[in-house]
Formats: C-alpha cells, sequence, structure tokens
C-alpha cells in the first residue's frame, strides 16, 4: 500500500516536472509579413463590406421609393372610385349633392 | 530604439516601428500562446491575432503599464478567448454526434498537441500536463502559465493581471494543489 502511494506521488512529481523541461521556441522568421497580410486582407475585406453596405442602402432607397410611388397612384385611384361611388348612391336615394343638405331635409321632415 | 521612441512611431504608424515591436515581442508573445494552445499551428495564428490587435488598439494604450505588460494582458485575453471557442466547438460537436448529425468520436478529437519545445520523450507526459492544465479556473491557469512557461516572477505576473503579490501566490498555490488532485484521480483511474 505505501509502495502504490510512493508510486502515484512519483509519477505525479515527474508530470508536474516536465514543464521544467519544456524548450523556448523560436517564433516563425516570417511572421512580419503573415501579420502584414492578415492586416491588408482585413482593410480590403472591409472596403468590400463598406461597399456593399452602400449598394444595400441604395437597393433599400429604390424600394422605399417604388413602394411609396406605388401606394401614392392606389391612393388617388381608390379615391376617384369612392367619389364616383357616392354619386351613385346620391342619385339612387334622390339626394341632392351636397352631403348636409341630406340632414337638412330629414329635420325638417 | 527604446520603448518611449518606440511608441511615438507606432502612434504615428509608421511600419518600421511595428516591424521592431513584432520582432522584439514574437517570441515572448508565441511562448506564451504556446501555453495555454500547445498546438503550433493555433498559436502562431494567436501570435497574429494578438499583434493584428496591437496595431488596432496602440492608441488606447495609455502607458499606465509597461508595453511588455500590456502585450502579455493582449495575448492572454486572446488565448484565453481562444480556449473558450476550442470548448464550445467541442461540446457543440458532442450533441452533433448524439443526435446523429456528426461523427462518432468528434468530440473526443482533442486539439492535436504539438508543443515544438516538447522533447518526444517527454510527449506524452507533457501533454497529459497540459490537458490537467487546460481544466483550471482562468486566474489559476493564467497565473500557473505565467509562472511555469513564461518564468515571470510573482510581482511580474501581479502586474500583468492587476493583483498583489500574496494574491498570486496564494493562486499559484492552488493551482499546483489542484493540479496535483487531477493528476492523482487520473492515475487512480488508470490502474
Amino acid at each position: 500500500m505505501k509502495k502504490k502511494n510512493e508510486d502515484l506521488e512519483k509519477k505525479i512529481e515527474e508530470t508536474m516536472e516536465s514543464l521544467d523541461h519544456l524548450q523556448r521556441v523560436e517564433a516563425n522568421p516570417y511572421l512580419y509579413h503573415k501579420i502584414q497580410e492578415r492586416l491588408q486582407a482585413s482593410a480590403q475585406k472591409n472596403v468590400r463590406q463598406s461597399n456593399w453596405n452602400k449598394q444595400l442602402g441604395f437597393a433599400f432607397l429604390v424600394l422605399l421609393m417604388t413602394v411609396n410611388v406605388f401606394t401614392i397612384l392606389q391612393y388617388n385611384r381608390t379615391n376617384s372610385t369612392t367619389a364616383d361611388g357616392m354619386s351613385t348612391i346620391s342619385q339612387a336615394y334622390g339626394w341632392s349633392e351636397s352631403s348636409s343638405d341630406i340632414y337638412d331635409n330629414f329635420i325638417l321632415e | 530604439m527604446d520603448e518611449q521612441q518606440l511608441l511615438i512611431g507606432l502612434k504615428s504608424g509608421t511600419n518600421d516601428s511595428f516591424r521592431i515591436l513584432v520582432e522584439r515581442y514574437q517570441k515572448k508573445v508565441f511562448n506564451t500562446c504556446l501555453g495555454f494552445v500547445p498546438n503550433a499551428q493555433d498559436a502562431e495564428d494567436l501570435c497574429q491575432e494578438v499583434f493584428v490587435q496591437i496595431f488596432r488598439s496602440i492608441d488606447q494604450f495609455r502607458q499606465e503599464a509597461s508595453l511588455s505588460t500590456w502585450i502579455y494582458r493582449i495575448s492572454i485575453s486572446k488565448c484565453l478567448e481562444q480556449q473558450r471557442y476550442n470548448k464550445r466547438k467541442k461540446r457543440m460537436a458532442y450533441f452533433k454526434s448524439l443526435v446523429g448529425l456528426g461523427e462518432v468520436g468528434d468530440h473526443y478529437a482533442s486539439d492535436a498537441f504539438d508543443h515544438p519545445g516538447v522533447r518526444l520523450e517527454r510527449q506524452e507526459v507533457t501533454k497529459l500536463l497540459f490537458d490537467q492544465i487546460a481544466r483550471l479556473p482562468d486566474a489559476q491557469r493564467v497565473v500557473f502559465v505565467l509562472h511555469k512557461v513564461e518564468h515571470l516572477s510573482h510581482k511580474e505576473i501581479g502586474e500583468i493581471m492587476d493583483l498583489s503579490k500574496s494574491a498570486v501566490e496564494s493562486l499559484v498555490f492552488r493551482a499546483k494543489r489542484r493540479l496535483r488532485k487531477q493528476l492523482s484521480e487520473y492515475y487512480e483511474k488508470e490502474k
């Protein structure tokens, strides 16, 4: 039992000491160039992203304007249709064109 | 070129100053990264990220600490970020394998141990120690790596981590105790 514990302690000690034998390593001699490449790639990506954002913004603006024009046209068309409908109803019931007359006539009666 | 001249050059965006900075600190940064991520390729990627971060945020450096301390802080923060990312990736691989989306055993594939500073005959035991270090809480792990891999003094570690010397000593002590416990459990299970 005692021997087992000693073996275990020895193994733990050896493992703990393994970092003492670690050697310092030289970095890649081309590290600076690789960093430069990464910085340039990142700058190009930013430019592409910025261009894409501009294009996206322009497309959104065009879409917004199209929707606006469409809505205005639709609104005008609906208004003229409603006005036509109102005059048809007025004629059918024999009301005069001015809306207030309907109530005036009703009160007098 | 002394540190002050280097900083002036860096802040004015001179390429030459940045090259000198990289040459001066690359070994420190690379070995620190290897201490957290013991894989040469991953450590080199991290090392590049550290210098890119330095290049981008040099204007924010207020010289409250030394340049070396600031570089160590950036390196540590990048390394911890990478370790968290690796852990998340492993967890995702595990869940994917559970629902049948990934290969069986994907989550067991740890990041390959490839520390160029470890001699072949010590690979196995050193890998085991690095695996156990990765299981330590963040503060204990940082202190232990800086002390045992970078051979920094408790005072220097205290400056990097913004801790008192006694707090660093306590963290080193706790890290060692915990590592011994983890290793003991590992070897007991191995029997």
